[in-house]
């Protein structure tokens, strides 16, 4: 990180990558990834 | 409730799946039996979430091992090579993955500037590729050009060193 690197999570990832929840060609494999088998799953 | 245009998807700063290249180092029963630092299940499921989300996007992805030609290593975990079965293995004996000449021609290959990296550990392999790749001027286009993705969510995780 002290070398210009930047941590990102699993979540973060995932939402930088859809960006826009309008964007209907990958959002439901999204929610499906991070909310229903990690997110929700886990509580 | 109105979205901008979509931005330019390879200049943007932010990654996205027409930037960026997943590099995924290392995830080997041996490397993952010497972690310590966090649940090494959360660390299992926490790859295999960012390998799915990788594949959703058609990220590229080069996928690396260290030490199974050798005899010494065993191949990637089941659960991530299940799902990188179009991505072959190149398998290394260098710490350093920028040192292996496949590997590094891998990436160039992928054309991609942004690199999403997850490696084990976080402060052998992931530390000495990303150190590597800043050199070369990945992730130096934009301040964010660069990533190392730890494999948990957590800030209780280990530190990350790129």
């Amino acid at each position: 990180m002290q070398a210009g690197g930047q941590p990102v999570s699993w979540v973060s990832l995932a939402v930088e990558l859809q960006r826009d929840w309008a964007r209907q060609d990958t959002v439901q494999a999204v929610i499906e990834i991070v909310l229903t088998d990690r997110l929700l799953k886990e509580q | 409730m109105t979205s901008a245009p979509v931005r330019d998807p390879v200049a943007d700063h932010l990654l996205t799946p027409q930037n960026a290249a997943l590099l995924l180092i290392d995830y080997q029963p041996s490397q993952l039996a010497g972690v310590r630092s966090m649940d090494r299940d959360l660390l299992v499921k926490n790859a295999v979430s960012t390998v799915r989300t990788i594949k959703t996007f058609e990220v590229p992805v080069v996928h690396s091992t260290i030490n199974v030609a050798t005899g010494r290593g065993q191949p990637t975990l089941p659960e991530l090579a299940g799902l990188l079965t179009d991505d072959k293995p190149l398998d290394r004996t260098t710490t350093n993955s920028w040192e292996d000449i496949e590997f590094v021609q891998a990436v160039h290959a992928t054309g991609r500037r942004k690199l999403i990296i997850c490696a084990l550990w976080t402060e052998i392999c992931m530390a000495f590729t990303a150190l590597d790749a800043l050199r070369e001027g990945y992730m130096r286009s934009t301040p964010s050009s660069t990533r190392s993705a730890a494999p948990h969510p957590r800030p209780t995780g280990p530190a990350l060193t790129a």
